[in-house]
């Protein structure tokens, strides 16, 4: 059973894996015959190793600071920010900046109990900031609190979080809504049936997200909303769900909503229909798929931004230098129209498109922050 | 140490000779004292590791969540003790905590009614296991989707508020003993005395190992299964307090992983299967292993895809040993 329980379920663009993977875990790691003993000599061995690299990477050593980011659980789009956060770790130790980064992904699927426990070890190490992409917005919060009062710099990742303390730096799921669908209504001339396919509906983003599309489409009195599909976010739901209900609809212009383009587009060639506008995921594959095809009606891609990890990390020096960071910092998400989808020709087939932030681009999109405006992307 | 004394030979006909109760003695506590050891082996390789455990602060935020899992595990402990096994439990303690994050809060007294159903339901599923032969495995996978749907017409999506005086019981933190200790200890006392020194224990391993023998001797097979299965819900309810205390909110799927993590904890410190055993000292290691490892291995630095790979195998050394000690022993 998959059930949308967190809002980083929604951003997660990947299918997740059909069965619950919590309890299957243990077993099929029971049934993993190997030598064991060798086990425990390897963390007997990485054991002694690294207690050298923890005493050093202590807070106030004032060489450089300690980063360690705690993720809850891992799929396409989350490895995307995990490595751009370690490119630009990486970068910033060379530059003296950072002086030690590591990322830890939470055991089991989205567990928020075992983040939790993972958070305390972490706490233990104390480093000076510590990353969190939450499993859930509210059970970790007891954890991100205990963090705060071991003066740790907490930084909250994708997900809209109400902490006593710590630094929020996500996407807006209202304004993801909106890019999701009204390129699509421009497309079409705001004329037209559409289909939306919503997102992991019981979500609390994904509420947002579809509140905000309901309100936008009210400006279009001519868009007839045909249907709604339950696509989860995800391109092989998405066609499964449409391939159901697609022979009781009429012509469909367009289907807006949470990705999944690839799957739509397969779902209408395959009942012989014409392709509408669709939203593409914005991984290497997706983009691929959508360059070979041909399809220039107007569909786009947009997506929550894996590139955030790195505007993240800019803010979290900003802050440990006691610059004043307002408690939420709301980035812009990334589009992808026909006209741009040459530059991600080189995307890796699993790889998602990221904004390029660098220093410069933070502090402008801090400083509209604090003007009141929206933070503007960064220039590809 | 309660693993190192015999298991009183319950539930047989003769007396047993002194080296009849040593060897026996000997067979029951070899494997929870190899969770002992492996405990012990882990705990010291994380304190390598991070010296800063060995502080009441470090304990403190190493075994917090070893709290309610260990309430868990000693619910799963008793079931499979009556040779039953609960593939429900990690959905049940998910429920309570949303029922805390719920109606504990809004309606008080609908909460404590609805926590007492849970206790009243277990009852009735000992009760229906007993009856109708119903195997546990199936009655209690079927009651998980139940409390699954039950939390989450509750509460859709993660969040709600527990109430102040739950919090209250996670906040509290002294500044001598690591306030988990002190849980885990006294919640390990408890489950012993309940399993290992009452009469209600004692039937509860015979119902597990010899029901033929508890029935000719005058007890209901009916009332035994039924109490064990109420009391397992009462820890189960109380895991999942605590459990919502810790978060301060209520999630069905916050426990989803109990379940296996229960019966790898039972069975890492000493149960079985088959039932007629019951090691409240030795679950309380392999809880306290279980939760060390995750520890342990978030300390060092062990590539993050490895970690649940790393995970299974140090449980299966652990238990392969068990297997190479007790065929040593016999």
């Amino acid at each position: 059973m998959k059930f949308p329980r967190t809002p980083q379920s929604r951003t997660a663009a990947q299918p997740r894996t059909a069965a619950s993977r919590t309890p299957a875990t243990k077993l099929r790691l029971l049934a993993t015959g190997a030598v064991a003993a060798t086990a425990l000599v390897l963390t007997g061995c990485a054991g002694s190793g690294s207690a050298d690299a923890g005493s050093t990477s202590g807070a106030g050593t004032g060489e450089g600071l300690s980063v360690a980011l705690s993720n809850g659980f891992v799929n396409g789009w989350r490895l995307t920010l995990i490595n751009k956060f370690e490119e630009t770790a990486e970068a910033l130790k060379q530059e003296g900046v950072v002086s030690d980064y590591s990322v830890v992904n939470a055991p089991g699927e989205n567990s928020a109990t075992e983040q939790a426990s993972q958070i305390r070890s972490l706490i233990l190490q104390n480093p000076d900031v510590l990353m969190v992409i939450p499993a859930s917005s509210t059970a970790l919060k007891p954890v991100i609190e205990e963090a705060c009062s071991a003066d740790i710099t907490v930084i909250i990742l994708d997900a809209d979080m109400e902490t006593s303390c710590g630094t929020v730096v996500r996407n807006d799921y209202a304004t993801w809504g909106e890019v999701s669908i009204v390129p699509a209504l421009e497309a079409i001339g705001g004329t037209g049936n559409i289909v939306i396919n919503r997102g992991v509906v019981g979500s609390q983003p994904e509420e947002e997200f579809y509140n905000r599309q309901l309100e936008i489409l009210e400006d279009y009195p001519d868009v007839t909303v045909s249907a709604e599909i339950n696509g989860f976010c995800d391109s092989s739901t998405a066609q499964k769900e449409l391939v159901g209900v697609l022979g009781s609809l009429p012509d469909i212009a367009a289907v807006p909503g949470c990705i999944g383009g690839m799957g739509v587009v397969q779902a209408f060639e395959s009942a012989g229909r014409d392709v509408p506008v669709v939203v593409f995921d914005t991984d290497g594959k997706s983009l691929k798929f959508w360059q070979d095809s041909g399809i220039e009606n107007g569909s786009f891609a947009a997506l929550t931004d894996p590139g955030q990890a790195v505007a993240a990390l800019y803010i979290a020096t900003k802050i440990a230098a006691g610059e004043e960071v307002p408690n939420e910092v709301v980035l812009p998400l990334i589009q992808i129209g026909q006209d741009q989808l040459a530059n991600y020709a080189d995307l890796g087939a699993d790889e998602y498109a990221a904004l390029a932030w660098d220093e410069a681009s933070v502090d402008a999109a801090l400083e509209a922050i604090a003007n009141g405006e929206d933070a503007p992307a960064p220039a590809l | 140490m309660t693993t190192l004394t015999a298991p009183r030979a319950s539930g047989r006909s003769s007396v047993p000779t002194f080296r009849s109760r040593a060897t026996i003695g000997a067979k029951h506590s070899a494997p929870g004292a190899l969770s002992l050891v492996a405990m012990i082996v882990i705990f010291v390789i994380a304190v390598a590791n991070q010296p800063g455990i060995l502080s009441v602060y470090g304990l403190t935020l190493m075994l917090t969540a070893a709290v309610p899992l260990l309430l868990a595990a000693q619910a799963q402990m008793l079931i499979m003790s009556v040779g039953d096994i609960d593939l429900g439990i990690g959905q049940l303690v998910g429920l309570v905590t949303v029922i805390a994050a719920t109606m504990l809060t809004t309606d008080p007294l609908l909460g404590v009614l609805a926590l007492l159903a849970i206790v009243g339901a277990y009852a009735l599923l000992g009760l229906l296991v007993q009856k109708r032969n119903v195997p546990s495995i199936i009655a209690t996978l079927g009651m998980s989707f139940v409390w699954l749907g039950l939390g989450l017409q509750l509460l859709p999506t993660p969040g709600g508020q527990t109430p102040e005086w739950l919090a209250q019981l996670s906040a509290w933190r002294p500044d001598w003993i690591p306030a988990p200790v002190v849980w885990i200890v006294a919640i390990t006392l408890v489950a012993w005395f309940l399993a290992k020194r009452t009469r209600f224990g004692t039937r509860m391993r015979a119902l597990g190992s010899s029901s033929p023998t508890l029935s000719r001797a005058g007890w209901s097979l009916s009332r035994t299964r039924v109490l064990t299965y109420a009391a397992a819900a009462v820890l189960a309810v109380l895991a999942g307090l605590v459990l919502a205390s810790q978060t301060q909110s209520g999630d069905v799927n916050s426990a989803g992983n109990y379940t296996l993590m229960t019966i790898a904890a039972v069975i890492l410190g000493g149960g079985n299967f088959k039932g007629g055993q019951s090691f409240p000292v030795g679950t309380a290691f392999g809880v306290v292993t279980l939760s060390l490892i995750t520890v342990l291995l978030g300390l060092i630095n062990l590539s993050s895809s490895l970690q649940s790979a790393a995970q299974g195998l140090i449980v299966l050394a652990v238990l392969a040993g068990r297997v190479i000690t007790e065929r040593f022993v016999r």
